[in-house]
C-alpha cells in the first residue's frame, strides 16, 4: 500500500548521486531508518507491521522517497523533534534508534535530511548528530499526592485523583476505598501516600504504571485563607518579634 | 494550576503580616490568600520547612501545630526522587563556584527544599533567602520575597 511519501536526502562529500552509495551503506541506512520508524510507530501504539517502503531513489545527492502507509504523527512527533534537537520529546526506543542511525552516518561523514514544507533540513548524522541517550533513571519510590477524587471504587478498587501534575489511577485496597466512600470523598480534595515507579526524563519525573495506595493522609482542606488565619492564631504569639530571616540563618548557617 | 512552595522565612513572615493589620505587607498577604481561596494557585510546604517552622515554637506546641498543618496544608516529603533532584541543584551550584564553610550547610538545606518542591510538581518557591533565590533553574523558579497576587482582585 502506498501511503504518504517523504523525501529524504542522504548527503556527504563522497555522494554526488545514487551510483556513489554502496549497496551495503544503503542497507545500513534503510535498516536504521526502518527501525526508527517502527520504534516511533510502536511508541504511538501502532502494533501491526509498519507499511513503510522505499518507493524511489533519485539524484540530489541521494534522494530517497519513503512511503509510510499508516496514520502516524510523523512530522510533529518525530521529524520536528529531530530537526530541532528536542530529543526529550521522543520515546526511549525512538531516541535510541535515532542515536544509532545518527552514529552510523557520522562514521561516514554523512547527513540525512528531510524535505518538509518546501525546506530541506538535517534530521540526523554528521551535520546534526543525535547525542547518546542518558541511561534511564528509574526509582521505586513513595510519593505524596494531593488532588481531587474524580472516581472511586469499581470492580478493581481504585481511587482516581486529579492533581495539578495530572490524573493518577491509584490501585487501592477495598477497605480504603470504602472508607473514602463513607466520608463522601468523591469530588473532594484529599492527600495520599502512594508507592510508585518514577522515571526521570528530561524535564521531570514521569510515573510508570499505576501507583499503589499506601495511606490516605489526614489532609482535609477547607478554605486556604481560613487555614492560614487559623495557623496565625495558633502560633502568632510565639512568632511575634521573631525575625524570619535571622531564624533561618541561625538554623542553616 | 500552579502549586507553589514556601520557604520557612516566607511562611513566618506571611503569618506575621496576616496577624498585624499595621504590617506593611498585610494587604498583599491578604490578596495572596484570597487567590488561594479562589483556587487560582495552590500552596505547599516541604517538610524541612515544617521542621524549621516548629523550631521557632516551644516543643509543647509541636503536636498541635503538626496536626493542624497535616489537616490543612499540602506537606511535601523527602523521597528518593527528591534526593536526586536535590543533588542536581547542589551539583549545578558547585559547578558555578566552590562553596565555603557554613555556606555549604545552607545550600544543602536549600537544595533539599528545592528538590522536594520540584518532584511534587511545584513551579515556584518563595524565599527571603538570596542564596536560595540564586539557585533558580532545573525547571523551578525561585523568587525572593513574599508571594504577591497574580490577578486583579474580583469586584
Amino acid at each position: 500500500m502506498k501511503g504518504k511519501v517523504y523525501r529524504l536526502y542522504l548527503e556527504g562529500q563522497d555522494l554526488l548521486g545514487p551510483e556513489d552509495l554502496p549497496l551495503k551503506d544503503l542497507a545500513v541506512l534503510l535498516e536504521g531508518l526502518g527501525g526508527l520508524l517502527e520504534a516511533f510507530a510502536l511508541e504511538q501504539g501502532y502494533e501491526e507491521p509498519l507499511p513503510a517502503s522505499l518507493v524511489g531513489v533519485r539524484e540530489g545527492s541521494v534522494a530517497l522517497e519513503v512511503s509510510v502507509g499508516a496514520v502516524l504523527p510523523l512530522e510533529e512527533g518525530l521529524f520536528r523533534p529531530l530537526e530541532e534537537g528536542q530529543y526529550h520529546l521522543l520515546g526511549p526506543k525512538t531516541r535510541e534508534k535515532a542515536y544509532l542511525l545518527s552514529k552510523e552516518l557520522v562514521k561516514e561523514d554523512r547527513t540525512l535530511k528531510l524535505e518538509r514544507a518546501g525546506k530541506v533540513k538535517p534530521l540526523l548524522g554528521a551535520a546534526h548528530p543525535v547525542p547518546a541517550p542518558t541511561p534511564p533513571l528509574v526509582v521505586e519510590d513513595v510519593l505524596t499526592l494531593y488532588g481531587e477524587v474524580i472516581r472511586l471504587g469499581g470492580v478493581e478498587p481504585k481511587v482516581d485523583l486529579r492533581t495539578p501534575q495530572g490524573e493518577y489511577h491509584i490501585r487501592a485496597q477495598r477497605e480504603d476505598v470504602k472508607a473514602l466512600e463513607e466520608e463522601n470523598a468523591l469530588y473532594r480534595e484529599i492527600g495520599v501516600r502512594v508507592r510508585v515507579r518514577l522515571a526521570w526524563e528530561e524535564g521531570g519525573w514521569k510515573v510508570l504504571g499505576h501507583p499503589e495506595l499506601l495511606e490516605v493522609l489526614p489532609y482535609r482542606p477547607g478554605d486556604p485563607q481560613e487555614a492560614f488565619i487559623g495557623l496565625a492564631r495558633l502560633v502568632g504569639e510565639a512568632l511575634r518579634g521573631l525575625d524570619p530571616e535571622e531564624h533561618v540563618r541561625r538554623l542553616r548557617g | 494550576m500552579r502549586v507553589e512552595a514556601l520557604d520557612t522565612d516566607v511562611l513566618i513572615a506571611l503569618l506575621q503580616a496576616l496577624e498585624n493589620p499595621g504590617h506593611p505587607e498585610h494587604a498583599s498577604a491578604k490578596a495572596y490568600l484570597e487567590e488561594l481561596s479562589r483556587g487560582v494557585r495552590k500552596v505547599a510546604l516541604p517538610l524541612p520547612v515544617v521542621s524549621e517552622f516548629l523550631t521557632g515554637l516551644e516543643p509543647q506546641k509541636w503536636p498541635e501545630v503538626l496536626t493542624y498543618l497535616e489537616k490543612h496544608f499540602r506537606l511535601l516529603e523527602l523521597n528518593k526522587a527528591a534526593a536526586i533532584e536535590a543533588a542536581r541543584f547542589f551539583k549545578a551550584r558547585l559547578d558555578q563556584e566552590p562553596l565555603k564553610g557554613q555556606e555549604r550547610q545552607c545550600v544543602r538545606t536549600d537544595t533539599f527544599i528545592l528538590g522536594i518542591a520540584k518532584v511534587h510538581g511545584c513551579t515556584k518557591v518563595y524565599t527571603k533567602d538570596k542564596r536560595m533565590a540564586a539557585l533558580t533553574g532545573q525547571g523551578l523558579e525561585v523568587e525572593e520575597g513574599l508571594p504577591k497576587a497574580i490577578q486583579d482582585p474580583l469586584l
